[in-house]
Parts: structure tokens; C-alpha cells; sequence
């Protein structure tokens, strides 16, 4: 007897829990024993995310350079003189050549009108033949002529390739020339071929001393940038600092002629190169 | 939907009495007498409970009422770190105090879930009421009725131990039954 | 290649040349041109000078100043016996004397009193170096506003040099706990943001968390416990009229105040059991619910553009940062991926940065930051037990809970974003912890 109590209890607690589940609202957890474990879903939670790459700030674009002037076109040439020579002497030539053709004609007229009547049809013929000859003669001083004309084409193309070729070697004349010009400038401040490394190394110093000096203001970010002009005596000391071109705000422009006088004085510079009366610092954080 | 629910929870006590009533005289009140024989001892350590459980002169075979007897004093159920399950005796704990509320409808309590100190705040009122949630669930499967529970979460705010170390954190963590009088104040628990 | 075509190059060439060698300057031996691309994040050092003071008063105003300057971690002291004079005017300071004691610079001032019985603060801010007044301004005000005086002053002297409006003349709200078992007391207090000068808004029996300001400063949201169970209320902090704005069944917390004052968001969870995230139209008292997930959602924190809501949820199993509309129906974001818990999230004024706790590997909870244009993750407190980051008005400083050692009471700390130390808030009695930083005081 008590079995099948015992039996049914069970069974109407295990049909009223299975309602309890049915028409419970939508569970929040089921909070009972058979709750997920917190530290069986750690693999859920551990997705990283790749952090985004900073972006680059914008680089300025280069000047476009102002347009060249325009040059004159230069003086003739001796070939050129040549050629109109030549041109001039063919150009005679032709006329000599029609002028002869006429005198020609001028005769065999004047031999038709002697022997007029009898050989009027001798003379015709042979001035038939004679104008055929003209003709040609013609054709030919024509096809000449058209030979001159293709070839003093030609010519003025050649003479515009020479300009060409004139300029460009204008021009690789002159940028060797700057090249040179500052090469001669630099060797002038070197002095000598161990200079520039010194050069630099100083530089480097400097740059180092301004660098550990400036206490940055959180203000002072990328796309900062402002230049300070720092007049100097020989001995490193700052004489006068003035703010030239510069987008930071007051926190900025303190701080940048506070690490200038702090960095101060700067060191001396190698042998031979004189201290610079004027420092131009640009301060430009780039992180 | 809860009134059905409750209708059979009904059932299956009455059925669960009359199983016991089968072969045990007087569950009710050997259930006290076992209880108050060993209130005076049961404080928070469980071991007088069970001994009582097995021998005693009202002792059974039944294994329903017995090892429960010095659950009834016991009013805290602890909990592992960051974890909502009942852990331990908890369980124990819960299904005699289940029983008393389903044999004492006037009964009241409040479920009180805390946290120990470590993490923010806000999110621990949420695991402690996680807690308390636990146990009103296990209380309700087990005989108690809804509307006897009432839940509030103090997260770490109402901590049993102030120390800071990892006993303290243990003690924190836990879910407390207080016994309501019917003014809503906190009453004389059973012991 | 088409001759034209190169004409037009060689010409470009020569011209590119022609420019580069006019710009280059003739004189070119007398100069030198250096670049430079990054700084230092130390202390700024500088020197505050005692002031003049008015005979009757006590309040040291440069001692105020220097503790506010030191304790945002940005500015390093002259210690007064180092100081070579005592000036308290420009005139007076011999900029290479102060130069020489290390300090970049000196601040000088005096209290005079001035008709009607007030005060008037007058400091200088001098640059040593360049041997400039960089600042220079009077505060009038009574007597027992002297110290807000010198906080103004503060904040004057850290904008001038940082760049970033200074947080100084603003309050705080925390909680204290003091006294033991039955004398327990619970107390919502507001202070200046140094700590000083404490008023108690409330008293209770019962727990009481989660302060948080109004954006215009004049009320104060926090949970009570005063029930036995949770409830949210509002109160005017001048006068202490006091309004309870929930107290549903289950869970009511987290109250966050949308940026225009008019919506409070809310944690409720009703009787399903699980917290949710809420928003009540204060006028209306209109409820709208937000999150939708059977897990713990809470700690709403509004953006400043009071479009989006941050929030701690564990949907994912351990509690992490999400973001959704403050609008229903959105499907939140989740924020943080770093580590297995973060909770607590504090946006800063600018949008840009958000302050959580964070659980490392070693089981530490600290104070982190996450660039939320970014996503660059970084720890600022060395601590163990830290909790609840709040930003300063100026987002340049962020107070927290903290527990500086196992058998040590709570107290509150500030650090700044770039992990500077800052200043640690200790109180005489009981711990003190769940810090709210107020507005900028107009």
C-alpha cells in the first residue's frame, strides 16, 4: 500500500514538476542545480578583438611648381644657313631651268617661222614634241619643286628636334650646375670628409637635449605643429625665442619655449663648423 | 498557472503524508520533539542533526524526516565563488525549511542573497539575487508556496564577515532565510 | 617617346630644381634647422608661493592650490624650504633665483579683504624661463568659500599649462560606513573633490550604493535599503526633499541619469528574477525596457550624446561591457574583449574613452580604461580590490574605490588617464567607497 503511494507521490511530483517547467514564464536562469556552470562558457568570452590600426595622419601634398617661361626661339644655325642656301640655290636653279625651257620655245619659233609654210606640220610635230617635252620638263621641275617642299619639311622638323635637343641640354647644363653650386656650398661648410658625420651627431645631441626637455601637455598631439625661432650666442645660450608658424594652443606654445630655455645651454659644435646664430626648431609630435 | 501548480504541489503533500502516515505516528510532532531536542545544540555545524537522525526514541527508518530535523535551524546556504548552485548541505538545508513553510501556510520569509566584496557592486546585487532566486526555486519544487517568499539581493553590501581574506569571502557568500513575522518583521525563526 | 611629352618633363625638372635651389637659403652656414617628434610625460614643476593672507583667516590658499596641482599627478612642488624668497607680486620675483631651484614655474598672490566682508584672491602664474605672466585673475568670495577659491585658482593654473580645463572646484558623492554591528550607519556624503568640507545628505540603518549626480548638479540618485528591501530614490541636495522612484518587486538599482536630466535608467528585475536594464521618463514615469536576457544586466551608464547606453552583462557567461540604444529593440554590442571580467562602465565627458573594473589573471580587480575609437585597453591602478570608476567633469582624472591593503578599510583614490598617480581620499573612521564625481559648477 504504502508502495503505491509512495509510487504515485513521486509520479504527481515529477508530472507537477515537469508542469511547473511547462508553464513557468519564460526562465530567467533555471537557477537550480542544473545551472550552467559560469566557467564552462569561458570560451565565449575570450574572443579578442584585433584593435583597429591608428590611422596615419594626412600627409601634405607637394606645391605644384609655378609653369616655366616660355622661351624665344633661337638664332640660325650654320646648318640652317646651309640649307636656305641650298633651298636658294635649287630655287634658282628651277628658275634658270624655266628660264631655259622658254628660250627654247623663243628659238624653235623663230626656226618655224623661217621655214613657215613647208614645215608647218615639221614644226607643228616638233613642237608638239617639244610642248611634250615642256611638258615633262614641267612635271619634272614640278616633282622637284615638291621634293623641295618634302624636304624643307623635313628640315623644319629637324631644326625643331635640335631646339629641342638644344633645351634639354640647356636644362641638364643648369641642374649640374646647381648640383655643383650646392656640393661646393656643402664642402664649404664641411670642411672636410669627416665633418658630416660630426655634423650630424650634433645635430642628433641637440635634437635629444630639446627632446628629454619637453614636457608634452596632453594638447600636444599628432597634427601639432609649430615652429620657434631661437636666436643664440656661441656658448649654447638662448638669447630670444619667437613662435613663427604654429597650431597649438597656449598649453603648447608654454611648453615649447619652456623646453627650449631648459635645454639650454647647447652644446658647442664640432671643430670648424661655427655656432649657428639662429636655431629653427619645428616641434611636430608624430605619436 | 500557479494556482494549478499549487493544487498539486497540495496533492503530492498530502500524498507524502499519507505515505508517511503509513508507518509514522505523529511526524509533525516528533519532527519538534527531535528538533527541540537538539535546538538548543544545533547552532551552525550540522553533526548533532544527523546523529539524532539515525537514533533517538521516535527514531525511523524513514529517511524523509530525519537527517532534516537539525536542518530547520540552519538558516544559511552558501554558495562556490561566482557560482549560483546550492552547494554542500544547502540542499538539505533548504528542503526542511521547504517542508516547515508547506506545513505552516501562515509562514513567511525573506530570502536575502549576498555576495563576497570582490568585483562591482551593482553586478553583485545580480549574482545575489541570482543566489536568493536558487533557493526560492528549490523552496518552491519542494512545498513552498509563492507568495510566502519574498527576495531581495544585498550583493556585498551585508556582509556576515568584514574581514578580507578567503574565509571572510566564504562566510559572504550565502543566501539567508529570515522568518517574517505578519507585520513584515523579522520574526523568531523555527527552531 | 613623343617629343612634346618630353619637352614637358625635362621642363618639369628644370623648374623642380630652380625652386629647390631658391629655396635654399643663402646664408645657410649662420642656421640650423632641428626636428622634434616626441616629448616626455613628467611632472611639470612649479612653485607656489604662500600667499599674503588676511590676518583672520586660517585657510593656507597655496597649500590648497599645491595639493590640488600635485595630486592630479601633473605638476611636481618646490618644497617651501627650498623656496629661495617669499614673494607674493610679480615685481618681487627674481625669475633666475627660482630658476636655479629647478622650478619652470612660480605662482605668486595674496588674500585681501574687500568691501562687504569678502575675500579677494588675487594670484600671478610667471613663467621663469621666458619671465612671462602666463595667468592672472582675482576671486571674491566670503570667508568659508576661501578653499573654493583656491580650487578656482588651481583649475585657472592647470589650464594654462596642460591644455585641459582644471576639475577642481567640484564635488564628490560617496558612501561611508562607519561604526560596527548593531551602530552600524550607513552615509551618503558630498564633499569637494580634495574630500574637504563633508555634508552629510543621509543617514541610514540599512544599506545605501550607487550615488549619482544630476547633470546640472542639484540632485543625487541612490539605492536604498532602507525597507529591507531595494529601492531607488531622487533627492535635491539643497534641501534634502527626497522622492522613491521605484521599489518593484526584486531588484531595484544602478540608477544613471541620461545627460538632459529628464530619464533615469534603472536596473529592475521584477519577479522573473533576472536584472534587467530600464529607462523612467521622470515626468511621465513611463517604463520602457531596454535589455531583453535571461542573464544579469546592470550598471547603465548613458553616452554623452544620450543616444546609446553602456552596461555589464554576463550573456556571454562572465560579466563584459555591451552598448545598445537607449531606445528599445537594438541589439547591444559588446565592448570589451580583454580579459574575462569587466564591469562598472563609466563613459568619459568626451565619448571617447570608457573606465571599467577589471578581473586580470591573477584574480586583481583594477581599474582600466578602453579607448572606444581604438580599441586600446589599458590598466591604470595597481591595486587588488578596486571598484566603481567614476570620471572627473574634464575627463583627465578618474576616482575610484580602492583597498589599499587586506586589513585596510576602503578609501578613495584618483588617478589620471595616462596612469599618473593622483591623490587617496582616507577617511578618519569606518571606509568610505562607491564615489560619484559631480558636474562643473557654473
Amino acid at each position: 500500500m504504502s508502495v503505491v503511494l509512495h509510487g504515485s507521490l513521486i509520479a504527481l511530483l515529477a508530472l507537477g514538476w515537469w508542469h511547473f517547467r511547462q508553464t513557468a514564464p519564460a526562465p530567467s536562469l533555471p537557477i537550480n542545480a542544473t545551472v550552467v556552470d559560469a566557467r564552462t562558457l569561458k570560451g565565449l568570452g575570450t574572443a579578442s578583438r584585433p584593435s583597429p590600426q591608428p590611422k596615419a595622419p594626412p600627409r601634405a601634398q607637394p606645391q605644384q611648381p609655378p609653369p616655366a617661361p616660355v622661351e624665344g626661339p633661337p638664332p640660325p644655325t650654320p646648318d640652317e644657313i646651309a640649307m636656305r642656301e641650298q633651298a636658294a640655290k635649287e630655287e634658282a636653279e628651277h628658275e634658270a631651268l624655266a628660264e631655259k625651257a622658254e628660250q627654247a620655245r623663243e628659238a624653235q619659233r623663230k626656226a618655224a617661222q623661217a621655214a613657215a609654210a613647208e614645215q608647218a606640220a615639221q614644226a607643228q610635230k616638233a613642237e608638239e614634241a617639244q610642248a611634250a617635252a615642256e611638258a615633262s620638263k614641267l612635271a619634272a621641275a614640278k616633282k622637284a619643286a615638291a621634293k623641295l617642299a618634302a624636304k624643307k619639311k623635313l628640315a623644319q622638323e629637324r631644326k625643331l628636334a635640335e631646339e629641342k635637343k638644344l633645351a634639354a641640354q640647356q636644362a641638364a647644363a643648369e641642374r649640374a650646375a646647381r648640383v655643383a653650386d650646392l656640393q661646393q656650398s656643402l664642402r664649404e661648410d664641411e670642411q672636410a670628409s669627416v665633418a658630416s658625420g660630426a655634423l650630424a651627431s650634433w645635430q642628433s645631441e641637440i635634437t635629444s637635449r630639446i627632446q628629454n626637455a619637453w614636457i608634452r601637455p596632453p594638447t600636444a598631439q599628432p597634427g601639432i605643429k609649430c615652429v620657434l625661432n631661437v636666436g643664440l650666442v656661441p656658448g649654447g645660450s638662448v638669447t630670444s625665442v619667437s613662435i613663427g608658424d604654429c597650431n597649438g594652443d597656449d598649453a603648447v606654445r608654454q611648453s615649447i619655449q619652456t623646453a627650449v630655455y631648459n635645454a639650454a645651454p647647447l652644446p658647442p659644435p664640432p671643430d670648424g663648423i661655427p655656432f649657428p646664430r639662429q636655431l629653427i626648431i619645428t616641434f611636430q609630435p608624430t605619436h | 498557472m500557479y494556482r494549478r501548480i499549487a493544487v498539486l504541489m497540495l496533492l503530492a503533500g498530502c500524498l507524502g503524508l499519507a505515505a508517511c502516515a503509513s508507518h509514522k505516528p505523529k511526524p509533525s510532532a516528533e519532527q519538534q520533539q527531535s528538533s527541540s531536542e537538539n535546538g538548543a545544540g544545533a547552532n551552525s555545524e550540522g553533526a548533532a542533526g544527523g546523529a539524532n537522525a539515525s537514533g533517538g526514541p521516535f527514531g525511523n527508518q524513514n529517511s524523509i524526516a530525519g537527517p532534516q530535523a537539525g536542518m530547520l535551524a540552519k538558516r544559511t546556504i552558501y554558495f562556490d565563488f561566482d557560482s549560483a548552485v546550492i552547494k554542500g548541505d544547502g540542499t538539505d538545508i533548504v528542503s526542511a525549511h521547504a517542508r516547515y513553510l508547506s506545513d505552516h501556510t501562515d509562514a513567511r520569509v525573506r530570502l536575502e542573497g549576498n555576495t563576497d566584496e570582490r568585483g562591482s557592486p551593482e553586478y553583485n546585487i545580480g549574482l545575489g539575487m541570482r543566489r536568493a532566486q536558487a533557493v526560492r526555486q528549490a523552496l518552491l519544487l519542494q512545498g513552498a508556496s509563492a507568495a510566502q517568499i519574498t527576495v531581495v539581493s544585498y550583493g556585498a553590501e551585508h556582509p556576515v564577515d568584514p574581514a578580507h581574506n578567503e574565509d571572510a569571502w566564504a562566510k559572504n557568500r550565502r543566501v539567508d532565510i529570515v522568518y517574517l513575522a505578519p507585520n513584515g518583521q523579522p520574526t523568531q525563526p523555527p527552531q | 617617346m613623343n617629343p612634346t611629352l618630353r619637352m614637358a618633363s625635362l621642363l618639369r625638372i628644370f623648374v623642380v630644381v630652380l625652386t629647390a635651389a631658391c629655396l635654399t637659403p643663402p646664408a645657410a652656414r649662420a642656421q640650423l634647422q632641428i626636428q622634434i617628434t616626441s616629448g616626455v610625460n613628467n611632472p611639470v614643476p612649479i612653485a607656489i608661493v604662500p600667499f599674503a593672507e588676511a590676518p583672520t583667516d586660517g585657510t593656507d590658499v597655496a597649500a590648497v592650490v599645491q595639493h590640488d596641482l600635485v595630486g592630479s599627478g601633473r605638476f611636481s612642488e618646490l618644497p617651501r624650504d627650498k623656496m629661495p624668497a617669499t614673494p607674493t607680486s610679480a615685481a618681487d620675483v627674481r625669475f633666475a633665483d627660482w630658476k636655479a631651484a629647478g622650478s619652470d614655474y612660480v605662482v605668486v598672490g595674496q588674500v585681501v579683504p574687500v568691501a562687504g566682508g569678502q575675500l579677494a584672491v588675487d594670484f600671478n602664474l610667471l613663467n621663469d624661463l621666458t619671465g612671462q605672466s602666463i595667468a592672472r585673475q582675482r576671486f571674491v568670495g566670503s570667508t568659508s568659500a576661501l578653499r573654493n577659491a583656491a580650487h578656482r585658482v588651481s583649475d585657472v593654473i592647470y589650464q594654462a599649462i596642460t591644455g585641459i580645463r582644471g576639475a577642481f572646484a567640484t564635488r564628490i558623492a560617496y558612501i561611508a560606513v562607519v561604526g560596527e554591528g548593531a551602530d552600524e550607519r550607513f552615509q551618503l556624503v558630498v564633499a569637494d573633490a580634495d574630500g574637504y568640507n563633508q555634508h552629510l545628505i543621509l543617514e541610514s540603518r540599512f544599506p545605501l550604493m550607487s550615488p549619482a549626480w544630476s547633470p546640472d548638479g542639484q540632485w543625487l540618485s541612490y539605492v536604498s535599503f532602507e525597507n529591507h528591501l531595494s529601492a531607488v530614490y531622487v533627492q535635491r541636495v539643497l534641501t534634502g526633499e527626497r522622492t522613491r522612484v521605484s521599489m518593484r518587486a526584486g531588484i531595484n538599482g544602478a540608477p544613471a541619469w541620461s545627460p538632459d536630466g529628464k530619464k533615469l535608467a534603472l536596473t529592475l528585475s521584477g519577479s522573473s528574477g533576472h536584472p534587467e536594464i530600464y529607462v523612467l521618463d521622470l515626468a511621465t514615469q513611463h517604463l520602457t525596457r531596454i535589455t531583453d536576457s535571461p542573464s544579469i544586466n546592470t550598471e547603465a551608464n548613458w553616452s554623452p550624446d544620450g543616444r546609446s547606453i553602456y552596461f555589464t552583462s554576463d550573456r556571454a557567461g562572465e560579466p563584459q561591457i555591451y552598448r545598445c540604444a537607449a531606445t528599445p529593440g537594438s541589439n547591444p554590442e559588446r565592448i570589451t574583449f580583454t580579459d574575462e571580467y569587466n564591469a562598472g562602465p563609466h563613459v568619459s565627458p568626451d565619448g571617447k574613452l570608457l573606465a571599467m573594473v577589471t578581473r586580470d589573471d591573477s584574480g586583481s580587480y583594477r581599474i582600466a580604461v578602453q579607448n572606444l575609437v581604438t580599441g586600446d585597453f589599458r590598466v591604470l591602478t595597481p591595486g587588488r580590490l578596486d571598484q566603481s570608476p567614476s570620471f572627473a567633469p574634464n575627463g583627465a582624472t578618474i576616482m575610484y574605490a580602492a583597498r589599499p591593503g587586506r586589513a585596510e578599510a576602503g578609501i578613495l583614490a584618483t588617478i589620471s588617464v595616462d596612469g599618473l598617480t593622483g591623490l587617496s581620499l582616507k577617511p578618519t573612521q569606518g571606509e568610505v567607497r562607491d564615489p560619484a564625481w559631480g558636474p562643473f559648477i557654473q
